[in-house]
């Protein structure tokens, strides 16, 4: 096809490339046209998870790639002081110097204490890569930013603990009545963004319900048969209710499942914890055949007792289930609609909708087997996982679908990618559900065998016995870890491809970790918030311009599960074009920098275990290795070996065997349990509080109860009514992290809409106020942080509600037109310990402003 | 004779704009100058509320009001049924932007590149960058005719909610669709008999 600016004699090149994407962090697989070494078109290809389709994000990266400002040489600062628009003094340097500098200062830290090297990134698609480097080098700190910060929190623990994957999958192909909290999944957002955008489609059009409860009316509300407008922070007492109707009024729960597959059956005495055999320490339960009390894993499922109350040897047992249901009714529909603002009667019917649709007892027959199918599933992820009790917000509308059967089977939610063809979920402690051995992106950081100790990562992960990872604890251990018995400081972080100064918590409070750490090594496209902290800024290739080494494996990846019944697909990130100036990609330079420092050979060990390099393809750790050479073994060993580098180059993604359904759905194939009562919870806090008192610390350990429970936001009890309105944020389909708000098309687009850059406000609330549409008005949170914006006015969010999308506001950027526009939500936050879910270490989002009207639109002063 | 078509179902668009952006990049327009815009439109009182997305694109009408408002002749219709305007001779009377009663068609005052002056090297090689004059979607004629391949649009969206095809073949999925899910055309009461209709 003819470029239609050119003459076709102009064109000695035309041809179409194919890698992934990496606008989010999806990685879709894309095809990428190149005319006279000029990338010139961006489509999807025909392949999962995208299946040929590409969003505007992935459409727009060429104007990334092409950006007249990214950062082209390394920069070493001159000026000492390190502040938010504080001009660093950069100045040239040669690689080579940058080189020895890099490796002086990494050196003298691991020589010192190598835990005192911290890595930040959320470069996905390099993760593999990184992985290894990490353990050679002898850091356990390496962190994520804001994904740590707000939104897995809430999902990957519960995702271990009901599927035993990193993630969760909904089925929607297979699903009647579809409830999402707070997330807009299949809405071109969040993970498998292009893949489920079309499922999506399809089963609504197919006839599926959704319903969506968030307090703004979001592109998924607005398309969902049903928007429930809630007030933030009080989803818990909504499915609380939920549950209470399912359980209590109708008795619609399944009772089969909650036998076999959870702990619901499993005796608990008065002191909350499971009553155990004496002898081997299992939990009893209480066979109701031959009335008496037995390990679980002696009695026939179908005979445990889930209701009633027991003398057993002078104390009173009951089951886990028997206590849910005498504490779900201090949660009806009654009692939280003034929790929620939601109606009772609203409630009451969602809840039974959502039991009738999960069809109990019925059965599907996929791919030969016969398979339980329950189409009711409930699905969350940043929206209710961002609050000082978001993991008990998310748990709650996970216990939703654990009431009727919904795991791991047709129609329900679904381990991600957490089966392959030799490993899956297994019996661990007291026969509950962890993850079984085999080759891992993520590996499960402790199941049911945790032990709450003097940290030692930087994050204070120890503290933190049930979370999977505690970043928002990270920046907070580096202010104060020493109070929490760490006994090291960080000395040098590298920072890659992420600007945890704009996208985790309040940048001053960032900027005095920053401060603290001697040595800052940034490696970044574009000229940040982040990158005026460092001391050495490289410049990093564009996704477009590298080569990742390792072939991904798409069921350990998390973000993109192979599909039921078809062949799981294998794919990489291959350059399109070369590096702009003297660019190179963070991965390479962290391999010299091994090089170095003398520890590759010991990357190389890791990686044929790690990435399952097999026989020939083995890295012979005396050798040097390009990544050409490393990546083809990789593909090699994946992928048969007519499928390596070349082919890649070629096809840009690999077919393998066919996912069974067996694998996409394996409940009923083992007998793991799931914990429907939160016993573990219980044990996880007396260790909490066991080492917090030794140490003298006040800490929240009131959401280590094996029950769930709402408690209200700090927020929510802000005792000043002035300050009467939260600021919620949304993501956006146009936008993602902060880097796209350098990216004129997009900026353009969200300029347009007039909605992106400007607060949203209820009208019948602006109409109380004497506000009116686009005014600029100013917020102003209880700490006495202020912003000012224009405000427009909206009938679709909760009257209590304002709200800011995406990472706006920026203030430090490449210059592209627009990027510094909007609002910088984080800024609003407060993040201090006190906000922290201590369960999960998720940062409060829930925050309350008070307005007033600065200007009014026709220009006069209010 | 086959007669181009598009069909949009707005039951499936999920407002994501990635049409908007693959037109951008397809046909190289300047800064500003966006072919295929969505369109986004609340409806309804709180707590009762949607937002509709409409995204739209020029509707290639057999009876074309811009066509007819030319004065250059450089409007022309294709037989089957594409609407295109010549650059080269418009001479941005703005007649037809004037003319159209869909908003399709832009008058591209000064073609600038998105950082300012200096044209990245894609803005290089995929812009037209002519000032002065009028510019509209052309059902990306070049992808049908050199390699019967469906429109930027139609390829990457998400969701595929626009279908393309042969509105003069009753059995193609465009004719089955309009059929089927009693689809409308935008305007229709104006006669101009638009090459593109929505499914609600």
């Amino acid at each position: 096809m003819a470029i239609q600016s050119m003459r076709r004699e102009e064109v000695v090149e035309d041809v179409w490339l194919p890698t992934t994407c990496d606008m989010c962090f999806n990685r879709c697989n894309i095809r990428v046209r190149r005319v006279n070494g000029v990338v010139v078109k961006i489509e999807g290809l025909d392949a999962p998870p995208n299946n040929g389709k590409t969003c505007a994000k992935g459409n727009a990266a060429v104007m990334s790639l092409y950006n007249p400002n990214r950062v082209t040489t390394p920069l070493v600062r001159t000026n000492p002081k390190k502040g938010i628009g504080v001009d660093p003094g950069w100045r040239e340097i040669s690689w080579e110097k940058a080189m020895e500098l890099m490796t002086e200062k990494v050196g003298a830290a691991r020589a010192k204490d190598p835990r005192t090297i911290a890595l930040a990134t959320f470069d996905t698609t390099s993760q593999q890569s990184l992985r290894p480097w990490m353990a050679a080098l002898g850091s356990p700190n390496q962190t994520t930013i804001s994904a740590g910060f707000f939104c897995g929190n809430g999902v990957h623990p519960i995702a271990f603990a009901m599927t035993g994957a990193f993630d969760v999958h909904y089925d929607i192909e297979r699903c009647n009545f579809f409830l999402m909290f707070g997330t807009s999944w299949g809405f071109v957002n969040q993970r498998e963004a292009m893949g489920v955008a079309q499922e999506m489609a399809d089963a609504r059009m197919r006839g599926m319900k959704l319903v969506v409860v968030d307090p703004i009316c979001t592109n998924s509300a607005s398309q969902a048969d049903e928007w429930i407008p809630i007030r933030p922070g009080t989803d818990t007492a909504f499915c609380l209710a939920m549950q209470h109707v399912l359980v209590n009024e109708l008795g619609l729960y399944d009772a089969e499942f909650l036998r076999r597959y959870t702990n619901a059956p499993y005796l608990t005495g008065p002191d909350g914890h499971y009553v155990r055999d004496p002898r081997e320490g299992k939990p009893l339960v209480w066979d109701a055949r031959n009335s008496r009390a037995a390990a679980f894993d002696v009695v026939e499922p179908l005979d445990c007792a889930l209701e009633g109350t027991f003398q057993l040897e002078g104390i009173q047992a009951k089951p886990g289930f028997q206590l849910i249901k005498e504490h779900l009714p201090k949660w009806t529909p009654e009692k939280v609609a003034d929790i929620t603002t939601v109606r009772a009667a609203t409630i009451r019917r969602l809840a039974t909708e959502f039991g009738e649709a999960a069809s109990i007892g019925s059965k599907i027959i996929l791919d030969g087997y016969e398979l339980p199918h329950r189409p009711a599933a409930a699905s969350w992820y940043r929206g209710t996982s961002a609050h000082k009790h978001g993991l008990h917000s998310c748990m709650s509308i996970a216990h939703l679908n654990v009431l009727v059967g919904a795991i791991d089977v047709p129609g329900g939610m679904c381990h991600s990618g957490g089966t392959g063809p030799t490993w899956g979920p297994v019996e661990g402690p007291d026969g509950l559900l962890v993850q079984g051995p085999g080759p891992r992106s993520r590996k499960a950081p402790h199941s049911y065998d945790f032990q709450v100790r003097k940290p030692e990562t930087l994050e204070l992960v120890e503290l933190f016995p049930l979370a999977i990872y505690a970043r928002a604890m990270l920046w907070l251990g580096v202010l104060y870890g020493e109070k929490f018995g760490l006994d090291y400081k960080p000395e040098v972080l590298i920072v890659c491809r992420s600007n945890p100064l704009a996208t985790s918590g309040d940048p001053e409070i960032m900027g005095e970790a920053f401060r603290q750490i001697p040595f800052i090594i940034s490696m970044s496209v574009f000229q940040d918030e982040t990158t005026q902290f460092a001391d050495l800024l490289l410049p990093d290739t564009h996704a477009l311009e590298r080569l990742v080494p390792l072939v991904s494996k798409p069921y350990v990846d998390g973000n993109s599960p192979p599909q039921a019944c078809q062949p799981v697909t294998y794919r990489t990130q291959l350059p399109v074009v070369k590096a702009q100036g003297q660019a190179r990609y963070w991965i390479e330079v962290l391999y010299e920098l091994a090089d170095r420092l003398g520890f590759r050979q010991d990357i190389y060990s890791i990686l044929n275990t790690d990435a399952n390099l097999k026989g020939p393809h083995r890295l012979d750790p005396e050798r040097k290795y390009t990544f050409e050479e490393i990546f083809d073994r990789s593909a090699k060993s994946s992928c048969g070996d007519e499928h390596g580098l070349e082919y890649f180059k070629r096809v840009g993604y690999c077919r393998g065997a066919k996912y069974s359904a067996r694998e996409a759905f394996p409940r009923v194939f083992h007998k793991a349990r799931v914990p429907l009562y939160l016993e573990h919870f219980l044990t996880a806090g007396e260790q909490v509080r066991s080492y917090m008192d030794s140490r003298g610390i006040d800490w929240d350990t009131s959401d280590y109860v094996p029950l769930i429970h709402w408690q209200p936001c700090p927020a929510a009890s802000q005792a000043n009514k002035e300050y009467d309105l939260y600021v919620v944020n949304q993501k956006l389909p146009i936008l993602t992290f902060s880097f796209t708000a350098e990216n004129p098309w997009l900026t353009e687009i969200a300029d347009h809409s007039g909605k992106v850059y400007t607060v949203a406000m209820n009208s019948a609330t602006a109409q109380r106020k004497g506000i009116n549409d686009t005014d600029m008005i100013e917020l102003e949170t209880p700490s006495g942080y202020r912003v000012q914006a224009v405000v427009r006015l909206t009938q679709g969010i909760h009257p209590e509600c304002l709200s800011v999308p995406g990472i706006l506001g920026r203030r430090v950027t490449s210059g592209a037109p627009r990027s510094k526009k909007g609002v910088h939500y984080n800024s609003l936050l407060r993040y201090d310990v006190d906000r922290l879910d201590t369960v999960s270490c998720a940062l409060d989002a829930c925050v309350k402003v008070k307005v007033r009207k600065v200007k009014s639109a026709n220009g006069r002063r209010a | 004779m086959k007669r181009w078509g598009m069909v949009i179902d707005l039951a499936r668009c999920v407002g994501c704009y990635a049409c908007t952006v693959a037109c951008k990049e397809e046909n190289g327009t300047a800064a500003g100058v966006w072919w295929a815009p969505v369109y986004e439109k609340e409806v309804g009182t709180y707590p009762t509320v949607k937002r509709m997305f409409l995204p739209t694109l020029c509707c290639h009408c057999k009876d074309a009001p811009c066509l007819k408002a030319c004065p250059t002749g450089a409007i022309t219709k294709r037989e089957d049924g594409i609407v295109l305007i010549d650059e080269d001779t418009c001479c941005g009377t703005r007649a037809c932007v004037a003319a159209c009663p869909y908003g399709a068609i832009t008058f591209v005052e000064r073609a600038q590149g998105e950082f300012g002056k200096e044209l990245t090297p894609h803005e290089k090689a995929t812009m037209k960058m002519k000032s002065g004059v009028a510019q509209k979607c052309t059902f990306n004629v070049h992808r049908i005719d050199e390699a019967n391949y469906e429109p930027a649009c139609v390829q990457t969206c998400p969701t595929k909610c626009r279908i393309f095809g042969d509105l003069n073949d009753p059995e193609s999925e465009v004719s089955t669709l309009i059929r089927n899910r009693n689809g409308q055309q935008p305007r229709a009461e104006l006669g101009t008999d638009p090459s593109v209709w929505y499914l609600r």
